[in-house]
């Protein structure tokens, strides 16, 4: 019993276009992180005598240094590619990743909570999440980097639906 | 008390003290030798039970309980008071559970769960009469025999009476001691009570058991070691099992909202869980190796509202007991044996590599071990790596090529089945009703495979069922026939004409 194959199409709607600007300095914080602690490797392999550990400093130091750049380059503009949402009066999918892939589906009528959520560095560029929970740990899918107002009226659409559908979402 | 509300049973007295005491025995007794040691032991010993006690009253003099004619309330709580509150119709399952402390005084632990997990309601204890008409009065539905007051009569409970699902059969005690996974539970506890003494083992006695050892014969040693514990694991299994699921008894009972299975088993501690039937989204069958190889097979099923969302229906039996069991439970016997599709050549590539990759794991670590030993200076064994690879690499095919025949997926009529295992042979069957959402996920591997990994997630259970490495097209099929509402929108117009 094989079923015949099928895909899903993409979802609608993109993220905000300002998430690529986020998405790199929010990877810039990473970097900066990353790059302090090779640079100390290399002040260190460099201060003590060297001994077998001295080529696995290096190889570390190189990969904090080139572990960040994807993510400061061309990850932002191939995830904004991938991300995309759409909410219909049934269901939400997302689809999201730049390596890996995830499609993300919930039906509406076992949502059991819809918040929104805001990171200090989300508020800078106007950004917000939202999240849509169910009674499974694993049924859970967030709409990341939508417009704040954009955000806010994907939450009140949200709730009016799933508050019009009186199941208890187990 | 006013308005209803009722204490626990008085008895609770007695049971908590034990229950802390088996709990914490380890700081009481070292509590009780550090101030003994200062204050003298015949001062310590009964300030130590007096502090016990004390403990063990709280719960008592905190805790009260009432249901109205909506609600059931739970109030505890010394310093932090809290009220927890459940909707009568709202209530999926009451878990009885009582050990031998608890059974000898009559008295049993409640745990009533609602089907949302944060909001189970535990009242340790009651007496078991009471318990017992608190049970009937949540899943049938007459308050009145609860409000009413402790003395009434104990209410019937409502429609037919029960039916026998299925009971314990001892013939099926030939499969406790092939259950090997205890094995390694009982040989890790024996471990740990044994590294307890490490101060007894020192080098002059390590270095006599190995020259004891070098000077008989290995070959008739590691002989009678693995017959003595074939010897004492045996019987230790079938008695595990035996006190474990004493009086097992699964039987079908008509509750306010339909049917509730109750299942209820254990010698010493004894337990009693009842559950909506509607709340039983699914089942799992696993044959475990040994088991599975001597027609035998393990059935959980997949609910909400219990400590353990995936509790055992019936330990090891035999596969038809299990299936009729089981088929009875899910009412579709489709489900358990449709024939699975399986995944195709794609997955069995990716089964190989899984296996052939830890295949080269085990050669490294032979390879690093030969290297280490020659560095301590003993005499490398270089027939090592070899020896491991030509070994590893057979049981790696075989173990691959037994992944990918466990592997598939079937769809019946209300049911999504999902089968893994590599010695282990799962099968899973979740009501396709149960799914609250689809997670789709391919890796960067799995892209250039063309295969995807297909979340289910539920409410019930472990809260997902997996199904591996099926091909991307296959999966967003079988996710739109599970459920056709939730994914239709989102297929493209063209391929769902």
């Amino acid at each position: 019993m094989s079923l015949p194959p099928l895909t899903l199409r993409e979802p609608s709607q993109r993220v905000s276009p300002k998430a690529t600007t986020y998405w790199r300095v929010q990877a810039a914080f990473g970097a900066i992180a990353a790059w302090a602690i090779a640079i100390g490797l290399v002040v260190t392999v460099l201060l003590v005598p060297s001994g077998w550990w001295s080529p696995l400093l290096w190889l570390a130091a190189v990969v904090l240094v080139v572990v960040p750049l994807p993510a400061l380059t061309v990850a932002p503009r191939i995830r904004y590619d991938v991300h995309r949402w759409e909410v219909t009066d049934i269901a939400v999918h997302v689809r999201y990743g730049w390596i890996s892939r995830t499609d993300e589906i919930v039906p509406l009528s076992r949502v059991q909570t819809v918040d929104s959520a805001q990171g200090p560095l989300m508020r800078v560029f106007g950004l917000r999440t939202v999240k849509v929970q169910t009674a499974s740990r694993y049924g859970i899918v967030s709409i990341a980097c939508l417009d704040d107002a954009v955000a806010q009226q994907v939450v009140s659409r949200l709730v009016a639906i799933t508050a019009a559908t009186p199941e208890d979402a187990t | 008390m006013t308005d209803g509300w009722q204490r626990l049973d008085p008895r609770t007295l007695a049971t908590q003290p034990f229950a802390i005491a088996a709990k914490s025995l380890v700081p009481a007794l070292a509590g009780f030798v550090g101030v003994g040691s200062a204050i003298g032991f015949g001062l310590a010993l009964p300030l130590t039970v007096a502090g016990v006690v004390a403990v063990g009253a709280i719960p008592w003099l905190t805790t009260t309980y009432r249901i109205t004619g909506t609600h059931l309330e739970v109030r505890r709580g010394l310093l932090n008071r809290t009220t927890v509150t459940a909707r009568l119709d709202r209530v999926r399952s009451v878990d009885l559970e009582a050990d031998v402390f608890h059974r000898v005084l009559r008295v049993t632990k409640v745990a009533v769960g609602t089907g949302v997990d944060e909001s189970r309601l535990d009242l340790d204890s009651l007496d078991v009469d009471e318990a017992e008409r608190l049970r009937v009065a949540l899943l049938h539905g007459s308050p009145d025999a609860v409000s009413a007051g402790a003395s009434d009569a104990v209410a019937p409970a409502p429609g037919s009476p029960a039916q026998e699902i299925a009971g314990l059969d001892w013939s099926w005690l030939r499969f406790a001691p092939l259950n090997i996974g205890n094995l390694a539970i009982a040989l890790a506890a024996i471990g740990a009570v044994a590294s307890q003494f490490d101060a007894f083992i020192d080098s002059e006695r390590v270095e006599s058991v190995w020259d004891w050892l070098q000077a008989s014969d290995l070959p008739l040693v590691v002989g009678i070691t693995l017959v003595a514990g074939l010897v004492l694991w045996v019987p230790a299994a079938c008695v595990g099992y035996a006190v474990r699921w004493f009086g097992l008894r699964v039987t079908r009972e008509q509750g306010k909202e339909g049917p509730t299975l109750r299942r209820v088993h254990g010698l010493f501690t004894q337990r009693a869980t009842t559950v909506e039937e509607a709340k039983v989204r699914g089942v799992v069958v696993r044959r475990s190796a040994l088991v599975g190889l001597a027609g035998g097979a393990d059935l959980r099923v997949l609910t909400t509202g219990l400590a353990d969302n995936e509790p055992h229906v019936l330990p090891s039996s035999p596969r038809a007991v299990v299936e009729s069991v089981a088929a009875d439970v899910l009412g579709d016997a489709e489900a358990l044996v449709a024939p699975a599709t399986p995944h195709g050549r794609r997955a069995r590539r990716r089964a190989l590599f899984h296996h052939l990759r830890q295949a080269l794991y085990a050669v490294l670590a032979a390879v690093v071990l030969t290297w280490a030993l020659g560095t301590w200076g003993v005499d490398r064994p270089l027939w090592l790596p070899p020896t491991v690879a030509v070994a590893a690499v057979p049981v790696a095919l075989v173990a691959a090529e037994l992944r990918y025949r466990r592997l598939g997926h079937a769809l019946t009529e209300h049911y999504l089945v999902s089968c893994t295992g590599t010695l282990t042979a799962t099968r899973t069957a979740l009501e396709a009703d149960g799914i609250v959402g689809w997670r789709l996920r391919q890796s960067f591997w799995d892209r250039r495979l063309g295969l995807a990994q297909l979340t289910a997630a539920t409410a019930a259970g472990g809260e997902q069922v997996l199904v591996a490495d099926v091909p991307l097209g296959e999966a967003v099929a079988v996710a739109a026939a599970a459920t056709p509402r939730m994914v239709e929108g989102f297929l493209p117009t063209e391929d769902w004409a």
